[in-house]
């Protein structure tokens, strides 16, 4: 019923398909705190010792952004003593923009971190339900059951308002 | 179609989860059902809000900082009994010593040229008694001498 993702053949394949959207994923996360090539190659490199694993995942890019997450959360531990996070995410903010987008991003602010995280994995970096699944280690319909939760509150509270 | 079914099937649309022939279904019941028309246009309205939103406001994306980490749990899991059995075992530890020094105390009050002698009896029993231990002023230290 479900669309499911390509295979992909190898690493470089994969490096090549994934370069742009884990470099954006880095950018997003980190801002200019941190150089997103650093942590691209030790995500790289991270998965050259688990190959194997990697290429008979269900969804290989879902398991690079599963290592890409890891490599941002202890590149997060090694710098958060400089900054909190309400620090970073005032450092990264964008401009601000029209009412029903304002209205939107508070509803979205306040779900919880899991969720969020579901939202930003599927329409910032176009992940399926599937690498969503393979990247945060949890069920695929986990995933479908969050993200579809997500929106209906999303719906609701914007039909409300 | 119960509207449940519908809703989730139009947001699987929206995000192209479906297969093209189950979108083929769900299209032909759109055509013919005009309040599901109405449903699927509003779904749309709501994944496209969302997709904006998530794109315009980066500060939305978890950072690291709020991402649970799956390392934590098995760390915990291991550290939380860890520390207990710690806890525990210093426990029976800190008991023990109390009731050793406190029959120490006792047997020393009570018999204490007995325990002299046994000491001085074994001292010649045993693999050990080949060795002496003294006190050499010279150096300072405590060496052992071959008798």
């Amino acid at each position: 019923m479900f669309r499911k993702p390509p295979p992909a053949t190898d690493v470089e394949q994969l490096y090549r398909e994934s370069r742009q959207a884990l470099t954006s994923y880095f950018a997003r996360r980190h801002g200019s705190t941190q150089s997103t090539e650093d942590l691209l190659q030790e995500t790289f490199l991270r998965l050259m010792r688990r190959v194997d694993r990697c290429l008979l995942a269900a969804s290989p890019k879902g398991y690079l952004f599963g290592i890409a997450r890891h490599v941002s959360a202890d590149t997060w531990r090694r710098t958060r003593p400089m900054l909190s996070e309400a620090t970073a995410l005032e450092s990264i903010e964008a401009p601000r923009s029209d009412q029903r987008l304002e209205e939107a991003r508070e509803i979205i602010a306040v779900l919880p971190a899991l969720q969020r995280e579901i939202l930003d994995l599927r329409f910032q970096h176009d992940l399926s339900y599937a690498e969503i699944a393979e990247a945060l280690n949890i069920p695929i319909g986990t995933v479908r059951s969050r993200l579809h939760g997500a929106l209906e509150i999303l719906r609701e509270k914007m039909e409300q308002d | 179609m119960k509207p449940e079914i519908l809703k989730s099937l139009l947001v699987d649309r929206e995000l192209g989860e479906l297969t093209p022939e189950v979108v083929e279904l769900l299209n032909a019941y759109l055509d013919h059902v005009p309040e599901a028309r109405a449903e699927a246009q509003a779904t749309a309205r709501t994944v496209e809000t969302a997709r904006e939103t998530i794109r315009r406001f980066p500060e939305l994306a978890v950072t690291p900082a709020t991402t649970p980490s799956s390392r934590s749990e098995p760390i915990r899991s291991w550290f939380v009994p860890s520390l207990a059995y710690a806890a525990a075992a210093m426990a029976v530890a800190a008991v023990a010593g109390w009731i050793g020094f406190r029959t120490g105390i006792s047997e020393t009050h009570r018999d204490k040229t007995a325990i002299v002698a046994r000491a001085t009896d074994h001292r010649f029993e045993g693999l050990w008694t080949q060795y002496r231990v003294v006190y050499d002023s010279g150096h300072s230290f405590v060496v052992a001498q071959q008798r």
